[in-house]
């Protein structure tokens, strides 16, 4: 690092937003071009928003570039649609300026605050991958840096193996520049939410099935084995036919950090998620159809996150999500709650979601279910996930590697078919591997 | 309205840019490196939809290259107003650092923004218009860390308060910022003695609506009011000992 840019660093203590991996290592937020395209070829990783559950945004003596002031939109291309953007930009920046406009980005994943840049890493998906895809189905080219070429452009007709391999590659091909994305047209300012009362996940998922092309479509469920295990709420949604308001509302986030202060132990626990869970469905049965405006119905969970993950306290939680084959999700289900009911883990909550797309490399992707299993983090959740890995490849189905900070590289191995040609492919554009984190190290990419 | 901005391309100058542009006044932003002008000026032309115009400029040495400034000044009418946040510090610096290295810290904090106010002068004079200067409370009391930044700086307060008085009969604002730590990459990693670096764009927004107040000289954050008063009373045997 030469003497100028070297000022420019300090020491910072990360942690994953799970809280189950911490270390300090170095830190730096590139300000201006000549910063963030440093040559020297120094092990090192790009971050965004901060928000994966894993620890891909930072590793043991790896140098975090912090991506936050490369967040400009950079042009717009009226007749195509497609914007270009550098990769820190958020959704909430990118929605609030579509917005005006009467477009919009069509995966919205789950919080505001998260940078392009990342959801193209994580392979991020948003209310209904099964309508919509994945975010990285709406990319049109990707520029990406790299100290030993430079920048270059990416996309499924140029370099299409190092596109594909940085969709879903967890920043291990380079840092992620600049995008070019393919906006929709807005159809409405605003959202109808209808809830729908599953009583088991089996029936979550026939109800998902008869409504597979909404605009939003997912389930949530009671994952305690003390209480009404699996009951839940199917979440449908389209977009309103009447346009309400002309201004966007977004409203003050309060900051989801995995560095808030927190209780030192957990209030979830199986009772408590039982019976904080049933009041919320009964609740949300009971409100029924509800309109929302356009930010609170693509970020549902904005003014509710900060609480449910501190009460998980300062030990933090583990998630593991799941995609099961398509043909495969009825008997997955039923395994599962077996498994959950022998094992009575310490679980909060399920989500479910149906997919499509191509499964490629790392990717998070493919037809099919997707199940989320949020726990509690402590040994009897590590004994049962080591259990669900065991179903998960005897299902060969892949997990979530973003989301799951435990995932062992046998498994991923095991899981994932294109596992050894994403090596390849990073043995090939970043020979010295310069580009690390403690997700690459633990599953020795 | 069109606003000046020195240094706009990153920390403070991005952020005035930034509220300067989303209040729809036109901008002329100037920086070294014209990759960070473009980005800047594609993004705050993309969501406010106002003329950026972007000039690489050098603040390192004199004689300065004038040329296209004047001519981007000459066709956009009047001027509203010059911003020079712009500084530069080096880690080496005290008061035997290198003979080049001094001369450039002047010349950025000091020389050149002097000579780049002095030159614009006239124009400014015609129409009701702002000129903001930013120093540093480096600059309260000389020691050895950031000696040739905080003296530039000390001479800059100066210079605001002389223009000040020069152009008290004109229809111009002088306004001097003594500012705490801000954060950007100036003080990212630096150790700010207990000092929260503060928002550049919640002191952006500040600096906006108070763009046609004669104060003169104000302190931000505030609280660096309290500092300024006890440093400068700390008696010489205390305050030879100051190791920050």
């Amino acid at each position: 690092m030469t003497t100028d840019l070297k000022r420019y660093f300090k020491e910072t203590f990360f942690t994953s937003f799970d809280r189950t991996v911490s270390l300090t290592t170095f830190h730096q937020r590139p300000d201006r071009f000549r910063m963030l395209e440093d040559k020297q070829e120094i092990l090192q990783i790009a971050r965004g928003g901060g928000f994966s559950f894993s620890p891909a945004s930072f590793g043991k003596n790896v140098l975090v570039k912090e991506m936050v002031s490369f967040n400009r939109i950079l042009e717009f291309i009226e007749s195509s649609k497609i914007v270009i953007v550098e990769a820190g930009i958020t959704l909430a920046k990118l929605l609030e300026w579509s917005y005006k406009k009467r477009l919009f980005f069509p995966v919205q994943p789950g919080w505001p605050r998260i940078t392009v840049g990342g959801c193209i890493a994580a392979s991020a998906h948003g209310k209904n991958p099964h309508k919509d895809g994945t975010f990285v189905d709406h990319v049109e080219w990707i520029e990406l840096f790299h100290p030993t070429f430079g920048t270059k452009i990416v996309s499924r007709s140029n370099e299409a193996k190092i596109f594909e391999a940085t969709c879903g590659g967890l920043g291990l091909t380079g840092i992620i520049t600049k995008v070019a994305l393919r906006l929709r047209d807005l159809p409405s300012n605003s959202l109808i939410i209808m809830p729908r009362k599953a009583e088991t996940l089996e029936d979550a998922l026939r109800i998902m099935k008869d409504n597979a092309n909404q605009d939003i479509l997912y389930s949530w469920h009671i994952g305690s084995t003390l209480l009404n295990f699996g009951k839940g709420i199917v979440r449908i949604g389209s977009f309103s036919e009447k346009n309400n308001s002309d201004k966007l509302f977004l409203p003050k986030i309060k900051n989801l950090s995995s560095d808030n202060k927190l209780p030192p132990f957990a209030l979830w626990n199986n009772l408590s998620s039982s019976i904080i869970n049933t009041i919320n469905r009964k609740v949300e049965w009971v409100k029924g159809d509800i309109e929302k405006d356009l930010f609170s119905g693509l970020f549902p969970f904005i003014d509710k996150a900060n609480i449910f993950y501190t009460l998980y306290g300062s030990k933090g939680f583990n998630e593991s999500q799941i995609l099961i084959n398509e043909n495969q999700s009825n008997e997955f289900l039923m395994d599962l709650t077996k498994l959950i009911h022998a094992e009575k883990p310490s679980l909060t909550l399920l989500f479910m979601k149906l997919f499509k797309g191509e499964r490629k490399y790392l990717r998070f992707s493919g037809n099919g279910l997707s199940v989320t299993l949020n726990l509690k983090h402590c040994s009897s959740t590590l004994r049962f996930l080591e259990k669900l890995d065991n179903l998960i490849i005897s299902y060969k189905s892949i997990p979530h590697i973003i989301k799951d900070s435990r995932l062992s590289k046998n498994v991923v191995e095991q899981c994932f078919p294109g596992y050894y040609d994403f090596k390849e492919i990073l043995k090939q554009i970043d020979p010295k591997r310069i580009y690390k984190s403690e997700v690459s190290k633990r599953l020795d990419l | 309205m069109t606003y000046v901005i020195v240094g706009a391309s990153t920390g403070l100058g991005r952020a005035l840019a930034e509220k300067f542009a989303s209040e729809n006044n036109d901008l002329i932003i100037i920086s070294s490196d014209l990759r960070d002008l473009d980005a800047l000026k594609c993004d705050l032309q993309n969501r406010f939809e106002v003329k950026i115009h972007v000039i690489q400029m050098s603040f390192q040495e004199y004689p300065m290259d004038f040329h296209n400034l004047d001519n981007v000044i000459e066709n956009v009418g009047p001027i509203s107003g010059i911003m020079l946040p712009i500084g530069f510090s080096d880690p080496s610096d005290n008061p035997s650092i290198d003979k080049n290295k001094m001369i450039e810290i002047f010349n950025i904090n000091l020389i050149c923004v002097c000579i780049f106010i002095n030159r614009y002068l006239g124009i400014l004079k015609k129409n009701k218009s702002t000129i903001i200067g930013f120093g540093s409370i480096a600059s309260i009391r000389g020691r050895t860390r950031n000696s040739t930044y905080a003296a530039a700086k000390r001479g800059l307060e100066s210079y605001f308060e002389s223009l000040r008085h020069f152009m008290s009969e004109d229809p111009v604002t002088v306004q001097f910022y003594m500012l705490g730590y801000l954060n950007t990459n100036l003080t990212f990693g630096e150790k700010t003695i207990g000092f929260k670096p503060v928002d550049v764009n919640t002191l952006a927004t500040k600096v906006y609506d108070n763009r046609l107040k004669d104060f003169g000289r104000k302190i931000y954050p505030s609280y660096w009011k309290i500092v300024e008063i006890m440093l400068q009373l700390l008696p010489w045997s205390l305050f030879k000992k100051i190791k920050f």
